[in-house]
């Protein structure tokens, strides 16, 4: 049983390694140069992070809004960027900023209903992917955000763990449970996914 | 759990790829940033929230205007005692004053307020006299202890306890307490407080007059009695104080625990 619970920690340990091995090594000292007004410097960032982003507010408000409201918060992170006190953990903090940002969206705006409505007169694969997203904003929210990154926009589960600056073995939990719901849902419906 | 899943290795999970398929068009499909042109070249740390309302200034600035205040609380109740104290001086100060004055009136017509042995028609009037007095005195040092509590309340009433005359003394009783005022203090000539009455010795007034030489000892006991109030008082007001400085104490220190400690790594 010791030993079992060793060989565990020492995978995550492992998974760790490699998701800090995944993490881009100049974010500290692109974010001191953008402190300092180097706009070049933020864009880089924001060519590193807009997926990130885009994930995180795709799981949570339409997909209409999710590009001006990426905009919206890179834009918020640009002036706040002096708030930020840890350079390495600019990640997790753009994608608080873009939560707060979701959050303030729904006390501020009723279009979740609009997108539904888009979703009924579409037809054929496009209705699909509507549904199939709209059964991924369904779940719990820790499984939601971590398939929509992986599965919209492609990031591995250390990619997401890095980026995120969640657990890898966190990451990896929610994305088998939320694969799990998200199968058994989608099997409920009688589709063929 | 497949390899797949987790970091796109091994053998691909047909649902997965299927999913991944559709859900792609919702992919981020990159976007110039817009960034207004008054937001570049400036310092970006000048905006940052104003030092001012930072959680952890507020915070010092809360506890800096707890300390003052439990300070400024101090001193006022300090200023509080020392104002009694002060009265307690001039109350001691005016009985000096009257004892003096009654020095000499018990030589000029004391006889009127001895009680004679067997005399029944004064001894009532004199006894009334002498509960009095001890009334008033006891009123006047319950209120003399004040927040004393219980314990002074004790002592108190032990000390009237101590305060009661015997049978045929209670007239000598009641001049002392009259001539004190019913407060404690030892307010008596030199002369009394050495047994000399009138310029006799203790021995002749114990010959020539019993009684007087038994009012002067009630009336020495009675001095004690007052100096060993006053003390137990003065000492329970101490510590009064002393208390209350602890407690000051155990204020700023609990304030020192309560420093706030700096977040760092979250935005």
């Amino acid at each position: 049983m010791f030993e079992v619970e060793t060989s565990k920690l020492l995978l995550m340990e492992g998974e760790r390694k490699e998701a800090e091995a995944a993490v881009p090594a100049p974010e500290a000292a692109l974010v001191a140069s953008a402190r300092a007004g180097d706009r070049e410097a933020f864009a880089r960032l924001y060519d590193m992070y807009a997926p990130l982003v885009h994930g995180v507010l795709l799981a949570r408000v339409p997909y209409d809004e999710v590009g001006d409201l990426a905009q919206d918060v890179f834009l918020v992170a640009f002036r706040k960027l002096g708030s930020l006190r840890d350079a390495g953990r600019f990640g997790p903090w753009v994608a608080m900023i873009a939560r707060n940002r979701a959050t303030d969206f729904h006390r501020r705006a009723r279009a979740t209903e609009e997108l539904r409505e888009e979703v009924a007169h579409a037809g054929g694969r496009e209705a699909e992917a509507a549904e199939a997203l709209e059964i991924i904003r369904s779940l719990p929210e820790a499984y939601r955000e971590t398939l929509v990154l992986r599965l919209v926009e492609g990031m591995t589960g250390p990619e997401i763990a890095a980026r995120t600056g969640l657990q890898p073995a966190s990451v990896r939990v929610n994305l088998h449970r939320g694969m799990k719901l998200l199968r058994e849902r989608l099997g409920m419906r009688g589709r063929g996914v | 759990m497949s390899d797949y899943l987790w970091d796109k290795t091994g053998e691909a999970d047909k649902d997965v790829k299927r999913l991944e398929g559709l859900l792609g068009e919702f992919r981020h499909r990159p976007r110039a940033l817009e960034l207004p042109a008054e937001v570049g070249g400036h310092d970006i740390s000048q905006f940052r929230a104003p030092r001012l309302f930072r959680p952890a200034w507020l915070a010092v600035a809360a506890a800096l205007l707890l300390v003052v205040l439990a300070g400024a609380l101090f001193v006022l109740r300090r200023g509080a005692a020392g104002g009694d104290e002060r009265r307690e001086q001039k109350r001691r100060e005016q009985n000096q004053a009257a004892t003096r004055d009654q020095q000499s009136a018990p030589r000029q017509a004391p006889s009127s307020l001895v009680v004679e042995p067997g005399n029944d028609k004064t001894a009532p009037g004199v006894d009334q006299v002498a509960k009095r007095n001890e009334r008033n005195g006891a009123d006047v040092r319950d209120e003399q202890i004040g927040k004393g509590g219980r314990a002074l309340k004790d002592e108190s009433s032990a000390r009237q306890a101590v305060s009661r005359k015997p049978e045929g003394l209670q007239d000598g009783g009641g001049v002392a307490s009259k001539r004190r005022g019913g407060v404690t203090s030892a307010a008596f000539s030199p002369k009394e407080r050495d047994g000399d009455a009138g310029g006799a010795t203790p021995r002749a007034v114990g010959e020539s007059a019993p009684l007087e030489g038994r009012r002067l000892e009630e009336r020495r006991r009675l001095a004690k009695d007052d100096l060993m109030y006053a003390l137990r008082l003065t000492g329970i007001k101490l510590k009064e104080v002393q208390r209350k400085a602890q407690k000051v104490d155990g204020w700023k220190s609990a304030f020192d625990e309560q420093k706030p400690k700096q977040v760092t790594g979250k935005p």
